[in-house]
């Protein structure tokens, strides 16, 4: 059973690199379309022993992970405080209900202008990508926790306090890990745009450059990389959360 | 006999329209006057006059047009030297794709602009700084990366793709330190105060007098279907290039009416544009030099022949 698993895994991927292979073996599109799998492979082999393929990487994580961890170090607080207290609900919600549906790219302009070309500006167009999904799933998660607790802890005399760090907050946590994958994915996504834009190193500047210079080969790598790390990043916080979260799925099920 | 030979003419110029319709071409360019022999044969209705049914499109740079000629979407490119080899070099073998560089197109008229206090005064200042180019891959782009190669600094510059129109005020608001572009926008900045030149393509390492920046590049199949159509291109670019360099003013004029740019500056730009209707021997030795430093740096992978580069058979 556990064999058919893995073929059936396999297959999907395995179908791309047939169809891949049938592609260059009969020469079916120029070169500067599609490469053959083998080019791709020996040029990754070069990137890799060169290191420039880890120089790109290492960028491009350390841009996701600046611009990443200020938008969950101010969502989070905001999330609780929009969340739990109604006034601060007030305030904020329009604000929030506006500046939401603006793409992060749309912001390009003001970045440059703002931050200027190079570190601080892709890492401010990361932040705005995160920092929604963030936000709003910690306040959906403040804002879902069942009444009938909070009722019970003030019925045992718990004060606001104990309520926000005993059952809010651990409540809400499912939620605000649902938002952190969100915004994590988004801000990879931000990051390779925003590097295309302005930027001396990073997968998306990588992919812009060798577009630019015909370079295909080097394009798809800059693609499978970013396809890469994406899952596992994600893979690593699903596992993390599953761990966290045991007694919501025992809840659940 | 004026008569006649109006007649003569007028019986050839439609023959010619008979013999190959219908007789259409795309052509890309860019907003430049690099690419001004294009604007003045619109201008002076030379495609009417040898029955060619010309659309132009205009892109935002040369890697661009480029990608869209592989696309098949135009036929005929104005563009820069450096992503017409760039092209080539990776389409050469494949005649689906393949293109020539069918004529030049000017020598000069790139250059490096910075403000008029920055202390950059030679290109090893630049280290430290930020340097916008039209797009990354140009040949201002390649260009500047040879240049700082050789002074070692290309690890230590950031270079930015900044839309060529932008660059001069993007040095007069200091988002960048300098930016390498194209006339008009070399002449914009002096002549409007925002800035100096810095260096001309001709004071870099690759770049020469003779060196062609842009270039006609045609692809393969379309010159192959109609030979006789790229024929009359080329006789038209030559003609409203040999018109630019008797009437510069007219041309200016033209220039000007066409990207929108104030008279005084393209009178000045124009004269910084080297217009030779004929590619001589030394600018397509200029070219394949500028081809093995681009294989030396790795841009390239090909060892380019002036054969696999150039094909002049269509000029007459």
């Amino acid at each position: 059973m556990k064999l058919k698993n893995l073929l059936l895994r396999v297959s999907g991927i395995a179908a791309i690199i047939i169809l891949w292979e049938i592609i260059s073996l009969f020469n079916l599109v120029p070169w500067i379309f599609l490469p053959p799998l083998e080019d791709v492979l020996a040029e990754l082999v070069n990137m890799v022993q060169s290191g420039e393929i880890f120089v790109d990487a290492g960028y491009s994580l350390l841009r996701v992970g600046l611009g990443f961890f200020i938008a969950a170090g101010i969502a989070i607080p905001l999330g609780i405080v929009t969340g739990w207290f109604p006034f601060a609900f007030r305030i904020f919600d329009p604000v929030i209900e506006i500046a939401r549906p603006i793409p992060p790219l749309a912001w390009t302009g003001l970045a440059l202008l703002w931050f200027g070309i190079g570190l601080s500006s892709s890492v401010f167009l990361v932040f705005l990508g995160a920092f929604f999904p963030i936000l709003l799933n910690t306040l959906a998660g403040v804002r879902g926790i069942e009444k009938k607790l909070i009722e019970a802890a003030l019925l045992l005399g718990a004060n606001e306090r104990q309520i926000l760090s005993k059952i809010v907050i651990p409540g809400s946590l499912p939620e605000m890990f649902t938002g952190i994958r969100v915004g994590m994915g988004v801000g990879w996504m931000v990051v390779v745009a925003a590097e295309m834009i302005a930027a001396r190193h990073g997968l998306g500047s990588l992919i812009i450059i060798s577009t630019n210079i015909g370079r295909t080969d080097r394009v798809l790598i800059g693609m499978i990389v970013i396809g890469l790390l994406g899952l596992v990043i994600d893979y690593g916080l699903r596992h993390m959360s599953r761990r966290l979260f045991v007694w919501r799925e025992l809840r659940e099920a | 006999m004026k008569w006649v030979i109006l007649l003569l003419v007028l019986s050839i110029t439609f023959s010619g329209c008979i013999q190959d319709a219908p007789r259409t071409v795309r052509i890309g360019y860019q907003h430049s006057d690099l690419h001004a022999a294009l604007f003045v044969a619109d201008e002076l209705g030379l495609f009417e006059k040898y029955g060619i049914n010309a659309t132009l499109i205009e892109f935002t740079g040369g890697p661009v047009e480029m990608q869209a000629m592989g696309a098949g979407e135009i036929d005929v490119g104005y563009v820069g030297t450096a992503p017409a080899l760039t092209y080539i070099d990776k389409t050469f073998k494949d005649e689906r794709v393949s293109a020539h560089i069918i004529a030049g197109a000017q020598t000069g008229g790139i250059g490096i602009i910075v403000s008029n206090d920055s202390g950059i005064k030679k290109i090893p200042d630049l280290k430290g700084k930020t340097v916008a180019v039209l797009a990354i891959g140009s040949i201002q782009d390649i260009m500047l990366r040879d240049a700082l190669a050789k002074e070692g600094i290309l690890g230590e510059v950031d270079i930015v793709a900044v839309n060529l129109a932008s660059i001069p005020q993007a040095i007069a608001s200091k988002q960048v330190d300098a930016g390498f572009t194209a006339q008009p926008y070399v002449s914009e900045a002096v002549v409007k105060g925002y800035g100096r030149v810095l260096a001309w393509a001709e004071d870099l390492p690759v770049g020469s007098k003779n060196m062609f920046i842009n270039v006609l590049v045609a692809r393969d199949d379309f010159a192959g279907k109609n030979p006789e159509l790229v024929k009359d291109l080329i006789k038209i670019h030559r003609e409203a290039t040999e018109y630019i360099i008797s009437n510069p003013d007219m041309a200016a004029e033209i220039a000007s009416k066409r990207l929108g740019i104030e008279l005084e500056v393209e009178k000045d730009s124009i004269r910084h544009i080297g217009f030779s209707p004929v590619p001589a021997q030394e600018n397509i030795d200029s070219v394949l030099t500028f081809a093995g430093a681009l294989k030396g740096r790795g841009t390239i992978q090909n060892n380019l022949t002036g054969e696999d580069i150039f094909d002049l058979g269509y000029t007459e």
